[in-house]
């Protein structure tokens, strides 16, 4: 009786693990009013459903809470990758995870199309296309198969090539078969340029165009750069450099305006400001000769218009014609620049040391008089 | 925005000098603050460098004005002085016109001044120099070149005009949309 006790004993306790088991199973199952979303290449769970308010707002239940929600996830999670074909390898079982199906933003921009070399874009224009070409070509002068490029092509055009026609208006001492040799080598350096020229397009580095390729390849802009350098790259820069009866001298090369910071140095600024002015202030000082000669004038004519134009002779003791005084100033209108000039000068002088304009009978004593010069 | 170049500041001072002739140094020499010219979708505008320094970190396109605009260059080098610049030209002009009541409004209208309009002129202005218009009350109008000197004026006809019309503040209204 002893044994059966034990026995129920431990079946009691089988039955116990047994429960437990079930119920333990039970909480792998997870169960939600939405059914949770899985990206298990990722190892991503998504749970949409509504949380419970109450539970968690108190702060008491809250950790509970949120830690049985991410129990149950991850407990389905775990679920899915067990569900997955794995294999066994040194005792330790691999799973190979499922593409993912979340969409992630792109970390680098997308990447811009490579540009189109030149002749890309002329071929893509013009809708030729490429064509396969053969290795030999059919040559009926040799009457052979020669070879499309190589040295055993170049060997076949020798051959066919041992004479060459000699045309009248060329000079006959001239080697013509260096002279296609020339030519040949100018052709594969005006490739090797453009083929670097490409590969520079597509980096945006820059290349020079002048001078590299001859002239075929040149823009009427390029040849007056060309034209440029040719005269700028002399001791005196271009300056005293000859031209040709009616040659053109080239305009150059554009030069890009350098301004001021906008925000620097605010006295820095203002002292330029202070130089410039300077300069506008000499200009203005020869606009206000000019202003005086014309209001000289202007009293001029008024004076001559009162006495109604007519000049008074008068003899005089000394033997000259005598002059009123209008009629000075209506001689010094006539005179030589050099005279008139000396004298506006000094009367500017004089006027800058007293300060202003003084127009009117101050004026007149000022002069250097002009009885004693003729004119 | 940008500064002006050594050029460039020559043709506005060149054009501010025949108004308000050696004064321009009044209006760098100010007692409340650094001011500079820069300009700005070709207008010249005059303001405080704080103001300044603010206004340059706005785009371009947003920045409409800053400070004063004194006027704009043209494509052909040309200063034009507009007549926001009144404010800054009447304290310090050297040439003044003033005109009567009955052609106040004619100017304002746009029309030169002519002789029969003419109230007073300062003394001693010489021909097509740059005057600021001035109504009977004193109070600044626009401005002008005078067309003939003070002593002209006074042997000229009536119908002769004596000052130019460059601008007045009727162009606020007239020309509200490109005043800037």
């Amino acid at each position: 009786m002893a044994a059966t006790e034990d026995q129920l004993a431990r079946l009691s306790k089988v039955k116990d693990i047994i429960t437990k088991a079930s119920q333990e199973l039970k909480s792998i199952e997870v169960n939600r009013e939405i059914d949770l979303e899985f990206d298990v290449g990722n190892l991503l769970v998504t749970d949409k459903n509504t949380l419970d308010e109450e539970a968690v707002y108190d702060p008491d239940t809250r950790p509970a809470y949120l830690q049985s929600l991410a129990r149950d996830g991850i407990q389905a999670l775990m679920s899915k990758v067990w569900d997955l074909p794995s294999h066994t390898e040194d005792n330790a079982v691999f799973v190979t995870l499922p593409k993912t199906t979340t969409v992630l933003p792109r970390e680098k921009p997308v990447p811009k199309e490579k540009a189109l070399t030149k002749w890309e874009q002329f071929a893509r224009d013009k809708g030729l296309t490429k064509k396969k070409k053969d290795k030999k070509v059919w040559d009926h002068i040799l009457k052979r198969w020669v070879p499309r490029f190589g040295m055993k092509k170049v060997q076949a055009d020798k051959e066919k090539n041992w004479v060459k026609e000699v045309p009248g208006n060329v000079d006959p001492y001239e080697d013509m078969f260096a002279k296609e040799k020339e030519l040949k080598r100018e052709r594969v350096a005006k490739n090797e340029y453009q083929r670097l020229r490409n590969i520079a397009k597509s980096r945006k580095l820059k290349v020079p165009n002048v001078g590299v390729t001859g002239n075929d390849l040149a823009t009427s802009k390029d040849l007056g750069v060309a034209m440029h350098h040719s005269r700028f790259a002399t001791a005196s820069k271009g300056k005293f450099q000859p031209t040709l009866p009616n040659e053109q001298v080239p305009k150059g090369l554009g030069k890009k305006r350098k301004h001021e910071q906008i925000t620097g140095d605010g006295r820095a600024e203002k002292k330029r400001y202070m130089e410039v002015l300077k300069k506008v202030e000499k200009n203005e000082l020869n606009l206000s000769t000019a202003v005086h000669k014309q209001i000289r004038e202007e009293n001029i004519e008024a004076d001559l218009a009162k006495k109604g134009g007519k000049k008074q002779l008068r003899r005089s003791k000394a033997g000259g014609r005598h002059r009123t005084r209008s009629d000075h100033r209506a001689s010094k209108l006539g005179k030589g620049i050099h005279e008139s000039r000396k004298q506006k000068i000094s009367k500017i002088k004089a006027k800058q040391e007293t300060g202003g304009l003084g127009l009117g009978k101050g004026r007149r004593t000022e002069r250097t008089g002009g009885k004693g010069k003729k004119g | 925005m940008r500064t002006l170049s050594d050029d460039e500041t020559a043709l506005v001072f060149t054009k501010l000098s025949k108004y308000i002739g050696s004064n321009i140094k009044s209006l760098l020499d100010r007692s409340d603050g650094l001011y500079c010219f820069r300009l700005h979708k070709g207008r010249v505008y005059y303001v405080k460098e704080d103001v300044m320094k603010v206004a340059a970190l706005l785009p371009r396109e947003n920045l409409v004005s800053m400070g004063v605009c004194f006027g704009k260059i043209t494509k052909g080098k040309k200063f034009l002085l507009n007549i926001t610049a009144l404010e800054f030209l009447s304290p310090y002009c050297q040439h003044k016109v003033w005109v009567k009541e009955a052609s106040e409004q004619n100017f304002m209208y746009g029309n030169h001044i002519y002789k029969s309009g003419l109230f007073r002129i300062s003394d001693n202005t010489p021909k097509y120099a740059g005057v600021v218009v001035y109504t009977h009350n004193d109070i600044p109008m626009g401005f002008g070149v005078a067309a003939k000197s003070t002593s002209e004026c006074r042997h000229a006809n009536p119908m002769d005009i004596i000052c130019f019309h460059q601008a007045d503040i009727g162009e606020y209204i007239r020309n509200e949309d490109t005043l800037v």
